[in-house]
């Protein structure tokens, strides 16, 4: 069943001289969770706001639930995109935002929603600009939530929650996701917080499309290799190389695709072979043209901010 | 919360452009201080500075029911002080109340068209109020203490367009 | 929001593996509750919501791993019930790991100690020994 409710071809979106998003073609197939993953910076919000018509494409075509969104009533009441930085009415309160959002929402659930206002222990009555970085998430995240929409995009959905509002969120998302599927686009750069929730991964760096692949596929496409410098080099000649590593005669290097018997064959050759997960293997495609030194130290920094 | 929250439950699709607008002027109005409870705060407090000074100069100058105080005191435009108050929210709605709206999926041409309508819709009513309570002015002699606030010049009882009509 | 809630949440996720399909994995899991017995013949499996919602995963992934044990006849679906294990695939399952067991651990068990020298009879007298060893310390 491929029911394609996003088609994008040769988006390209510049502010001035500087180009967000860059020649980008996909497709977004019906009531899947797609990952947009990406660096901060990477043009996961700009890409987002070309979907929901916020921004205005240079050139390419866009088509979202069969239309171009921009001024398109009939596609945004379809759409909720809750920007990570959201601004709210000076005076509002969650309150006032919960209250108006059945208003634009056709689905909108409020019993769902009173029930993620106690889950996340949300004041209702204090204004929005008093509240705490991970609350003002909270009352993006209870809006996407509730409202059902048959497009719902989170925007780094989690900045400021903790650990346990965090657990929440992904419980209720698999919960109502399963009992009402939609299509999901969840943007973040921490990725081994939501990997298995993903079954489709987009991954955007410097404004182009890096990997669209499925995420059970992305997931065991790579293994890295550790052992004397030597051997490794030997054992990956020829292969297609996403990382490398080393120190002193140790080599570490990350190759995709090997079947079974080629990791046999490694481990007879007394190479170690370990999995590589969702996030190391994104970490190393999008760092891949750095040198080998830089490598760790990116990759640090990356689990860092996680 | 739980009232408030499942007093919305029935939910209806905007999908005609009429309701769409609509739902931006609700929109704007969830919230009733901003354009509703605080324009009127304003007028209040303009009332009670207008009563303070007309005593004062009452005081001095021996007597507010005079033809001269009368007139004088249409020079206050008290009765004005609301409306820089509204400038100033009507260009915060742009700044604040659009971001939001975008996020609810409103198109720019329906927020455009909500927004002047709510203006248009609190100049009609705010128009009416005034009308009315410059009439109980009159009635009542300026309050019964020959304070007159509402009946300002150009904007009260043989106001501009009322002389204009009568001078053609 | 119970902190007890969160311990547990845990060693959830910690049964997933990073690096590995997801849905081999939730395959395995049901085949090891199938030889262990935790889940009987002809009694019916949790749903595919109820597995993703356990392990916090995509339902979509969770339903391809159950999906692969009923092409593999493990399981089999009655309509508007549920999945349900097969008669014998119990047995299956453990003729299966039979042969795997030889795969990956006799065969290069035997080839290590061909390396060494060591022939298979004096591998087997080795086995039993130690065998003997654990079974009286």
């Amino acid at each position: 069943m491929t029911d394609s409710i996003v088609r994008v071809a040769g988006l390209t979106k510049k502010f001035g001289a500087f180009t967000a998003i860059d020649d980008v073609s996909f497709t977004v197939e019906r009531n899947k969770i797609y990952g947009l993953l990406g660096r901060n910076g990477a043009g996961k919000t700009t890409l987002m706001q070309l979907l929901t018509g916020q921004q205005f494409a240079t050139s390419g075509t866009l088509e979202v639930f069969g239309a171009s969104p921009v001024e398109n009533a009939r596609v945004l009441q379809s759409l909720c995109f809750i920007k990570e930085s959201q601004k709210y009415p000076d005076s509002f309160r969650p309150d006032h935002v919960l209250a108006s959002a059945p208003w634009f929402f056709a689905h909108w659930d409020a019993a769902f929603a009173a029930r993620l206002v106690d889950d996340f222990r949300l004041p209702l009555n204090r204004p929005i600009k008093k509240l705490s970085r991970g609350q003002l998430s909270a009352v993006g995240v209870i809006v996407e939530l509730a409202s059902r929409a048959p497009l719902t995009f989170f925007d780094e959905p989690y900045l400021g929650l903790d650990a346990v509002a965090r657990q929440i969120f992904y419980d209720r998302l698999l919960e109502d996701y399963a009992e009402h599927p939609r299509t999901i686009i969840l943007s973040t750069h921490l990725i081994d917080e939501v990997s298995n929730l993903l079954e489709h991964v987009l991954v955007i760096d410097e404004g182009r499309i890096l990997i669209d692949q499925d995420a059970e596929q992305l997931r065991g496409s790579a293994s890295t290799v550790v052992g004397k410098k030597t051997d490794v080099d030997a054992f990956v000649a020829g292969r297609d190389i996403i990382s490398r590593t080393g120190i002193g005669g140790l080599a570490s290097v990350t190759v995709a695709g090997l079947s079974a018997a080629e990791r046999a064959a490694a481990r007879a050759t007394g190479l170690e072979l370990s999995p590589v997960s969702l996030q190391q293997l994104i970490v190393q495609r999008t760092t891949s043209d750095t040198a080998e030194s830089e490598t760790v130290t990116t990759t640090d920094a990356w689990s860092a901010r996680s | 919360m739980t009232d408030l929250l499942a007093g919305t439950a029935a939910s209806v699709h905007p999908r005609s452009a009429p309701a769409r607008i609509w739902n931006v002027v609700r929109l704007h109005l969830i919230d009733r201080r901003t354009y509703i409870g605080i324009p009127w705060l304003i007028v209040e407090m303009a009332f009670v500075i207008t009563v303070f000074i007309a005593q004062i100069i009452g005081f001095t100058t021996g007597g507010l029911g005079t033809p001269d105080a009368i007139e004088g005191q249409r020079y206050s435009w008290a009765v004005l002080s609301p409306q820089w108050y509204l400038v100033i929210v009507g260009v915060q709605a742009i700044s604040f109340g659009f971001p939001l709206a975008l996020g609810f999926g409103v198109t720019r041409r329906d927020f455009y068209l909500g927004t002047a309508l709510l203006f248009v819709l609190i100049s009609a009513v705010n128009a009416l109020a005034f009308a009315v309570l410059t009439q109980l002015e009159q009635v009542t002699e300026g309050w019964f203490i020959d304070t007159y606030m509402f009946n300002a010049l150009w904007l009260g009882l043989d106001g501009f367009w009322w002389t204009c009509s009568r001078s053609s | 929001m119970n902190r007890a809630g969160a311990a547990s949440t845990e060693s959830r996720q910690s049964l997933i593996e990073a690096g590995k399909p997801i849905f081999v994995q939730i395959a395995e899991q049901i085949e090891n509750d199938i030889i262990d017995g935790v889940i009987e013949e002809e009694t019916p499996v949790p749903s595919t919501n109820e597995f993703a919602a356990f392990h916090r995963i995509n339902p979509a992934t969770a339903g391809k791993g159950v999906n692969r044990l009923v092409e593999d006849g493990i399981l089999y679906k009655r309509r508007g019930i549920g999945m349900f294990v097969a008669t014998g695939a119990r047995q299956r399952l453990v003729g299966a790991r039979t042969e795997q067991f030889r795969a990956n651990f006799v065969g290069p068990l035997l080839s290590e100690a061909a390396k060494l020298g060591i022939t298979p009879e004096q591998v087997a007298t080795m086995i039993s020994e130690s065998e003997r060893k654990s079974s009286t310390s």
